[in-house]
């Protein structure tokens, strides 16, 4: 079978050299491949460079001072969760609900923000941990916040020859995530909500939503944050609905646009009970009541 | 790369793990269900973790080593696992088995506590039609119990 | 005489039947090391690929195969012109193998290839330059279709009965309900897909591919190239999974098409898109049932009224319809009854056979009507169940003809209400803990013949051949697919004949060696195969016995072997003939064919405990009770193995898989659209081996492969009511379709 041109960059430097240069030939960088060879060796582009042979890559995960945390975006996502270094609870939820162990090995977070699937697991916590990109090129290094990389369905504002090598993830108090996908393990979400705040009391502080599926990118949900005060039932329920307003959900293979807007809400009132989706103890749950 | 041990050269970088394993080494127990990385029946060890063979570059497996279910035991020389699939009659057309398997040793090799969810959430990348899972659980749970208390 | 011991310290008993023993080729398969028909190779050979019609309809105006056929490295290009037969069957609405003058689903195979090797094969197929006419589209079943698919419309059979009066049964009944449920095409995913390889040697084909019915693929072969049948073999295994899928497939045909044409070894596995897209479905059904009680709970009436979505072409579609209409009355008995069947032409995806085939889609309807009554009684379902079960030699109630004595509808269905998790239903419900997440158990229940029914002559063969070392060989079917059947009729063998299990050896599907014994369906594999092995081996006993060969006394059964071979007494055949119903009740005698009733029945009851989440529709199983009717299991082990799969897939078909088009065109078409349940997604399933024993069964055996698929998805749709209050009436069972009911419930 004759497959593309693969180069294998040792050296972060050489990366960047060798994926200018690839650009010339419609090359394209490629990291654990997991959607690449989904959609087809034949179409693919000719030359790719591959950005897991890197011995100066950094560790998959680093504590920052200020207590911000940089994850490797060129890790698999099964390496990041492993790490020694705690990372928001947030992203640790997306990671366990991520397709399945073989994808999990192989998926890096730096693909799943290029893809820029309005579905991805990974990218909702990182928005509500206000997380910042480093990209680089031939061109240097800079860092931009996610919600100015995310463009619409496949679309980032990534420049040609730019590659993202780590995510700077903020502090936050509390996160969490939550996926409603079709069954428990390789499923694409429906819809996703991940959520990061500070709490005093009953109150909450420094709310930040993110919905994944429901509107062309994934988006912050700033009529449910504002809303979402508190975590009581009468409270939340107006954060569910409030929530409509954030979103733009479509009808698709998956679902039709209401069911979208009705489950998003169903994610966010389950935030009054937390469930064990929630928690991640679903399954030790299950396993009690089969004996 | 090595595979199952042995140093292999003169594969296409840009091929699939998965046909270079199967077409250029001849190790037909990798099996392709579905190219996509949906049915885990192509699952190989990478450097002891599992990966769907379908989902790799040849060339990405570069300096590591790959382990598929013939570098684990042979039918003469089953490994302590495959026997306990065999002797729980945790298969049915065997067709996925192999990279069940596969999954299996990896859980064994990295977990300190198996549990029934620990084992069905390893194999959750690996679909079995015939089974209903039941006995691939039970298989590799007990094959825990040796691994804890040989 | 020793057993190899499945496990360290296992007891060492003096009986097969009865033990799980793996398969012999266990070891191979955990090792990687069993080759399957589509891992064949062989140096030199070519390589196949399909060109498929991406119109659900349309006239084929042209098909120019130049740009095809220039390819470097193409070998041969074959159109509907090539094929000496163009038709897998004897019927004008069966397919042909290649499609001529009229498409009539997206996939339908118009041109295959042969090249150097599969990416040049692969990239001729898209070089195939067809023109279409598109011609309007008949999307469903419905009777207001745009054109007709086949002269004479779009009905591909009808099927009608009734027993007693229903209709003044169900004006007396003082609880009449009425449910109108619909059930999803569901896909098969064999996780091998279908392909093999085919050689041309000497004038005759080989095939190596999957195959449910070798004898039938070995017709379908002789005649679509005109060859003598003794031309063409067929060996069909190892092979990675059927369930119905490999009854009809044409992958055989085209191997050989393909070998016949070019004289050269061939090679074809298709991928799992173009298996999705042009591989058989389960039947989509519309069934409307209703039931009529009194009030005591007793069973009134049932009236059953079913359509049927069959695709484009007759395959297994009208006799799908005809066990609709036998199980149309679950395990139930009643004085009135009535089905009512229509199947129909569409340009959906052909469908064909599927494990339960015909059932699954009417116990739906059925069972939900009777947890549907059992609510509106206020009686115990189970009760209300038991109290009108079909009991062991009476009489079915649609066709009146007798059931075999071996029923244990009662027994299966009282050892699943006596699991906890049924009894103790309530207390379960109530830990509930405060949130989205609701509990609920539900319990439903299913029947389903054995064998392909009465007066059609059904049946299966077995040859036996003693060698002078020793040795016992056997050739029997149906095939193995992934039942390890081979081992069963060793086991059966190895009693019948009490030598040791070591000298038997036992093979299956090659249609070269194992007498035509018709197909891996329909249940029947372990009763009639194992029955045909068992006649087998008792005529070779019964010649042992003249030479009292016993284990232990002096004579050894190495010096009879070489006294039977030297006597020319070392070969044996036999058949069984499946028994027809010994009453065939108010069947016409003339028409027993059309109706094809049985009097061997397995019977399957399940409880499903599960949580559904309120807020978001999605469903979460916590456990399922099987218990199951399998006469005597001769291999216990691979019996559960079987009700666990079967329950598995019963799960993917109540929640997770629909194969959906839009307008005759798939949009279902990968593993990634095409949900089947995970590991994760599979709750621990306990199943009960009812105690039985069917007199006509190999040492009591019976089939039961089929039935455990059928009471799960009503199981747990009787769950979702119960825990919810909105009790689904369509297939799967989706989060949305959830939720869209629990809204309308908290609307009104």
């Amino acid at each position: 079978m004759i497959g593309p041109t693969l180069s294998r960059p040792r050296l972060v430097r050489a990366a960047t050299t060798q994926l200018a240069d690839a650009l010339c030939a419609r090359g394209r960088p490629v990291a654990g491949a997991t959607d690449l060879l989904i959609h087809g060796l034949d179409t693919a582009t000719p030359e790719l460079v591959d950005l897991t042979a890197m011995s100066d890559a950094r560790p998959p995960v680093e504590q920052l001072s200020g207590g911000v945390t940089r994850v490797s975006a060129t890790a698999p996502i099964s390496a990041i969760a492993r790490a020694p270094v705690p990372i928001p609870a947030a992203l640790a939820q997306a990671i366990a609900q991520f397709a399945s162990p073989q994808i999990r090995n192989r998926a890096t977070l730096g693909g799943n923000i290029a893809n820029a699937s309005p579905a991805a697991d990974l990218v909702p916590p990182l928005v509500v941990t206000d997380a910042v990109l480093g990209l680089r090129s031939a061109d240097g290094a800079r860092s931009v916040p996610i919600s100015d990389v995310l463009a619409g369905p496949g679309r980032t504002t990534l420049r040609a020859g730019e590659w993202i090598d780590y995510v700077d993830l903020h502090p936050v108090e509390h996160s969490g995530f939550r996926k409603l996908g079709y069954r428990r393990a390789l499923a694409i979400a429906v819809v996703s909500l991940a959520w990061s705040w500070s709490a005093t009391g009953t109150r909450l502080r420094d709310v930040r939503l993110a919905a994944g599926a429901v509107a062309p990118t994934v988006v912050r949900c700033p009529h449910a944050e504002a809303a979402l005060t508190e975590l009581t039932p009468a409270v939340v329920a107006t954060a569910a609905t409030a929530i409509h307003q954030d979103i733009a959900p479509i009808d698709d293979l998956r679902a039709h646009a209401w069911y979208r807007r009705d489950a998003l809400s169903g994610l966010v009132r389950e935030l009054a009970a937390p469930t064990e989706e929630q928690t991640g103890t679903q399954l030790s749950e299950r396993n009690t009541t089969a004996s | 790369m090595k595979v199952n041990g042995t140093p292999v050269h003169g594969y296409d970088p840009g091929a699939r793990l998965l046909d270079v394993l199967r077409d250029h080494l001849g190790l037909r127990g990798v099996k392709e269900g579905c190219g996509v990385g949906e049915c885990g029946s192509c699952t190989v060890l990478l450097d002891g973790d599992p990966v769907c063979s379908c989902l790799v570059f040849a060339g990405q497996a570069d300096g590591r080593d790959v382990v598929t279910a013939e570098g684990l035991g042979t039918a003469d020389d089953l490994s302590p696992l495959q026997r306990q699939f065999v002797d729980h009659q945790a298969l049915q057309c065997g067709y996925c088995i192999p990279g069940v398997v596969v999954s299996a040793a990896a859980h064994l090799a990295e977990a300190d506590h198996v549990s029934e969810d620990s084992v069905r959430e390893a194999l959750s990348g690996n679909l079995c039609r015939c089974t209903g899972y039941s006995k691939l659980v039970a298989a590799v749970l007990a094959a825990a119990d040796h691994r804890d208390s040989p | 005489m020793t057993w190899p011991a499945t496990r360290p310290g296992a007891a060492v008993r003096s009986s097969a039947v009865g033990r799980s023993l793996p398969s012999e080729d266990s070891a191979a398969i955990v090792s990687g090391a069993l080759e399957y028909v589509t891992d064949r190779q062989v140096d030199g050979m070519l390589h196949g690929a399909v060109h498929r019609s991406p119109h659900p309809h349309a006239r084929i105006v042209d098909v120019d195969t130049s740009r095809a056929a220039a390819e470097p490295g193409v070998v041969a290009v074959l159109t509907a012109s090539d094929v000496p037969f163009n038709r897998l069957g004897s019927d004008p609405h069966n397919p042909p193998v290649l499609a001529g003058d009229v498409v009539r689903q997206v996939g339908e195979a118009v041109a295959l290839i042969a090249a150097v090797d599969f990416p040049t094969a692969r990239r001729a197929a898209a070089l195939v330059d067809v023109t279409y006419e598109p011609l309007p589209v008949v999307t469903g079943a419905d009777a207001d279709a745009p054109t007709s698919l086949h002269p004479g419309g779009n009905v591909a059979g009808t099927i009608a009965f009734e027993s007693g009066d229903v209709e003044a049964a169900l004006a007396d009944s003082a609880v009449v309900v009425d449910v109108d449920t619909t059930t999803s095409a569901q896909e098969h995913v064999a996780i091998e897909t279908p392909g093999g390889m085919a050689e041309w040697d000497l004038g005759k084909i080989t095939v190596w591919c999957g195959s449910q019915n070798p004898g039938l693929h070995r017709r379908f072969i002789a005649q679509a190239l005109q060859l003598p049948l003794d031309d063409v073999r067929l060996v069909s295994n190892p092979v990675g999974g059927a369930f119905g899928s490999r009854n009809d497939d044409p992958a055989p045909v085209y191997l050989a098409l393909l070998a016949w044409s070019t004289k050269r070894p061939i090679h074809l596995h298709l991928s799992r898109t173009e298996t999705i897209i042009a591989g058989p479905k389960r039947h989509p059904y519309r069934t409307r049932v209703r039931v009529g009680f009194d009030r005591s709970g007793s069973l009134r009436a049932i009236d059953s009224h079913a359509v049927a979505d069959t695709g484009p072409y007759v395959t297994a579609g009208r006799n799908v319809l005809k066990t609709s209409a036998e199980l149309s009355s679950g395990p139930y008995a009643t004085a009135n009854a009535r089905f009512d069947g229509t199947v129909r032409y569409s340009n959906n995806a052909n469908a064909g056979a599927f494990r339960g085939f015909g059932v699954p889609q009417v116990a739906f309807g059925l069972e939900t009507a009777i947890s549907a009554a059992a609510a509106e009684l206020g009686l115990d379902p189970v009760d209300v169940r038991r109290r009108n079960l079909l009991r062991p030699g009476g009489r079915h109630s649609l066709y009146g003809h007798t059931v075999s004595r071996s029923l244990r509808a009662l027994e299966t269905l009282d050892a699943a209400a006596a699991h906890p998790w049924w009894h103790e239903r309530d207390a379960w419900a109530a830990e509930s803990t405060p949130g989205p997440w609701r509990r609920g158990t539900g319990i439903a229940m299913a029947m389903k013949g054995v064998g392909m029914g009465s007066g059609k002559g059904d049946t299966a063969r077995a040859r036996l051949i003693v060698s002078a070392n020793g040795e016992v060989n056997i050739w029997a079917g149906p095939n193995h697919t992934g039942q390890a059947i081979a081992t069963a009729y060793r086991q059966v063998a190895a009693d019948t004949l009490a030598i040791d299990y070591d000298r038997i050896h036992v093979h299956v599907g090659d249609s070269e060696l194992v007498p035509e014994s018709g197909a891996t369906a329909a249940s029947r594999s372990m009763y009639a195969g194992g029955s045909a092995v068992q006649l087998v081996c008792r005529k070779l006993r019964a010649v042992l016995d003249e030479s009292a060969v016993v284990e232990g006394s002096g004579v050894s059964f190495d010096d009879v072997a070489a006294r039977l071979v030297a006597t020319g007494r070392a070969e044996y055949d036999a058949e069984f003939v499946l028994p027809d119903v010994e009453d065939i009740g108010r069947i016409p005698a003339d028409s027993l064919a059309d109706y094809a009733p049985h009097a061997v029945y397995g019977c399957s009851t399940q409880v499903v405990r599960l949580e559904v989440n309120v807020y978001t529709g999605e469903v979460r199983l916590h456990g399922v009770v099987c218990a199951v009717d399998a006469g005597v299991a001769v291999n216990p082990g691979t019996t559960v193995g079987q009700a666990e799969g079967g329950v598995a897939q019963g799960i993917g078909f109540a929640l997770f898989e629909e194969y959906r088009l839009d307008d005759g065109v798939p949009v279902t078409t990968s593993l990634e659209n095409y949900l089947i349940p995970t590991a994760v997604d599979v709750p621990p399933i306990e199943t009960i081996l009812v105690s039985g024993h069917e007199e006509t069964g190999p040492f009591g055996a019976k089939g039961m492969s089929e039935v455990v698929v059928v009471p799960t998805a009503p199981a747990i749709a009787a769950a979702i009511g119960t825990a919810t209050g909105f009790w689904p009436r369509q297939l799967p069972m989706t989060p949305e379709r959830l939720r869209a009911g629990l809204a309308a419930l908290e609307a009104a």
